[in-house]
């Protein structure tokens, strides 16, 4: 669980650095730069990156962890200049699953893995408005949370769109502004008064 | 609970469960996309969609039913090194169109399989504007013998149901023959005596079909060496799916949840679209009083959504699921809008997406509603973000289109209520 924490001045020369960690580490890189540099390469590692600057002579943090055990590449690019940040290493320890449970299929691709939002298409619903919005009951939508629910329109062309809300077990099917002008020049159809929606929770 | 398998991930939400559905994925490729052009002649730079003088898109059969297909693309460059990186722009038109096997050789007696040939009849857009303009791009199908009609009803009292074992005859699968066109269609059904003759039709098919189209000056390139500062060819590649419980693997390993119905809720064989984010907006255009520029301000929806990927570097790997298509705003005014002709016009846009990779800051705005600069309220994603994007207004049409002028202002929009929610996520 260690932090290194690193600095670089790549605004007038390319910088290369080695680091060896543990998958349980973190490494803090604070660049002297221009502007925000890319994240040109970044293998078993995740970067993120703060401070974002959109001005020469800048200074912005890089922090990188690490999945798996193996050898590691960071590679950062400021455009200003064409200059590099290269970070290399080894990450020894355990694969970063932490928990849960990971499904590999034959041929080694994971297909499900703790560290995923996996989601769960739990239904769909389709029919025809009556020209208003009305309220679509689904079992268990919104509950415990709305943030673990989502009802996406997929019908091309209809009128309706969805108000999720938060209440437990409905949400709005909710008829668009169609349009009302009687302009001459415009001979725009009116919509679809179908609707086809895929019930996700996630 | 009685039956299945609960699985939480490291947030404390259910990852399956055994009310799940998986997208089972039937068919993937690529293409690049065309501009769709208008009622309006404009000059397009053809070489860059492979020299064809007239470049439009040509519609794709979506494997499933009309009901339970879905549909999801991301920009790849297939090939080339270097060179700067483009925003890629794509819009979309639903269809139909019919597939009809016909069987070229009697059935045996016993056997549950038929030879068959197999013809697309051209295709038709579900829902446009008329008065966008006729010139949508071809209505010739890009279709795959092998996997458009997996799954599909071929008889049903009658057709290919007369001489079978059951009373509805399914397609389970589609291989190759030695003969050019002829292929071999396994049913779940078995024929009897009686069978089918050569040259018996199958129940007609009717299949979803895709035209996908871009600007002129979005990031789609037919060739490798365009041009010196973009070196590099990129296409879409879709992925076309059906929510699907049906079990039918064979692989004799992984993990498998069923519901209480016996139906598959999740298979380890199948790769997974991880939906990582599912972003919400209004992007309705409302209609404006000064010339050239719909309303904007406080209170007025930004018209775009948008959201940036957890994880640039593998921007590539990012799909959007298709929520949007066909034409869903429009121009019209007192005024007049310039085309190769003149007088008053309307000027239709269809919903569409951007796909802005690492190194794209501000180009999210380039060609996203392209007359509407008055509707600069895309943020910028900063240069270290990739970012999708997904506006009604998008303009694909032909490069800079036509030109609003005097007196002209959004008058009125139609229903944009199927772009109000972008999904984004990975295939694992």
């Amino acid at each position: 669980m260690t932090t290194y924490n690193l600095s670089a001045n790549i605004r007038g020369s390319n910088v290369s650095t080695t680091q060896n960690v543990n998958t349980t580490d973190t490494v803090v890189v604070t660049l002297s730069t221009h502007y925000t540099p890319i994240i040109e390469t970044a293998t078993n590692a995740s970067v993120s990156v703060s401070g974002s600057s959109s001005s020469t002579n800048s200074t912005v943090t890089y922090t990188i962890t690490f999945q798996s055990a193996g050898a590691y590449t960071v590679v950062l690019h400021q455009s200003y200049y064409n200059k590099r940040y290269t970070l290399t290493g080894t990450a020894s320890g355990a694969t970063n699953y932490e928990y849960g449970l990971l499904l590999n299929d034959a041929s080694g691709n994971p297909r499900m893995s703790p560290l995923k939002r996996q989601p769960r298409i739990v239904g769909s619903i389709s029919g025809t408005g009556n020209g208003s919005s009305f309220y679509q009951y689904y079992t268990g939508f919104n509950s415990p949370s709305s943030a673990e629910w989502a009802a996406v329109q997929l019908e091309s062309g209809s009128n309706y769109y969805i108000e999720q809300g938060t209440t437990s077990g409905r949400f709005t099917i909710a008829r668009a502004d169609v349009r009302t002008s009687n302009s001459s020049y415009q001979t725009l159809s009116t919509g679809l008064e179908t609707y086809k929606i895929l019930i996700l929770r996630y | 609970m009685a039956y299945g398998i609960t699985i939480f991930n490291q947030s404390g939400r259910t990852t399956i469960d055994e009310n799940s559905r998986q997208i089972q994925v039937l068919k993937t490729g690529t293409i690049v996309p065309k501009p769709i052009g208008r009622s309006f002649s404009y000059s397009l730079n053809s070489s860059r969609f492979g020299g064809s003088a007239n470049p439009s898109p040509s519609p794709i059969i979506v494997p499933g039913t009309l009901t339970n297909s879905l549909i999801f693309f991301h920009p790849k460059r297939t090939s080339g090194t270097g060179g700067t990186t483009p925003v890629f722009h794509v819009g979309a038109h639903l269809g139909t169109c019919t597939v009809q096997w016909t069987s070229t050789a009697a059935t045996v007696s016993g056997t549950n399989y038929i030879y068959a040939s197999y013809t697309v009849s051209s295709a038709t857009r579900d829902f446009a504007q008329t008065s966008a303009g006729s010139s949508y791009g071809t209505t010739t199908v890009n279709n795959d013998p092998l996997a458009d009609t997996l799954g599909d009803a071929v008889g049903q009292y009658g057709q290919w149901a007369s001489g079978s074992s059951v009373s509805s005859n399914y397609i389970q699968n589609i291989e190759t023959t030695g003969t050019s066109g002829v292929y071999k269609l396994t049913l779940n059904g078995t024929w009897n005596s009686t069978g089918q003759p050569s040259g018996s039709a199958a129940k007609a098919i009717t299949k979803k079909v895709v035209w996908f189209y871009t600007s002129n000056a979005s990031g789609f390139v037919a060739n490798a060496n365009y041009n010196t500062t973009m070196q590099n060819q990129y296409t879409l590649e879709y992925k076309f799916g059906k929510l699907s419980n049906d079990s039918e693997e064979t692989s004799g390993y992984g993990m498998e949840v069923y519901n209480s119905s016996g139906s598959l809720a999740f298979s380890s064989n199948r790769v997974n679209f991880q939906i990582e984010s599912i972003t919400t907006g209004d992007t309705d255009v409302v209609a404006g009083s000064q010339t050239g520029k719909a309303k904007s301000g406080s209170g007025t929806p930004t018209n775009v959504i948008f959201d940036t990927v957890d994880f640039p570097a593998d921007f590539y790997d990012y799909y959007v699921m298709l929520t949007g298509a066909g034409d869903q705003a429009a121009f019209a005014g007192s005024g007049t809008i310039l085309y190769s002709g003149s007088g008053p016009y309307q000027h239709v846009y269809g919903v569409g997406y951007g796909f802005s990779p690492v190194g794209t800051p501000d180009a999210m705005n380039s060609t996203m509603g392209y007359n509407l600069g008055v509707l600069a309220q895309t943020p910028s994603i900063g240069s270290a973000n990739g970012g999708i994007t997904m506006s009604s207004i998008h303009s694909a049409t032909s490069a800079s289109g036509s030109q609003i002028m005097t007196n002209v202002y959004v008058n009125d929009t139609w229903a944009l209520e199927a772009s109000r929610s972008l999904v984004i996520g990975r295939f694992i």
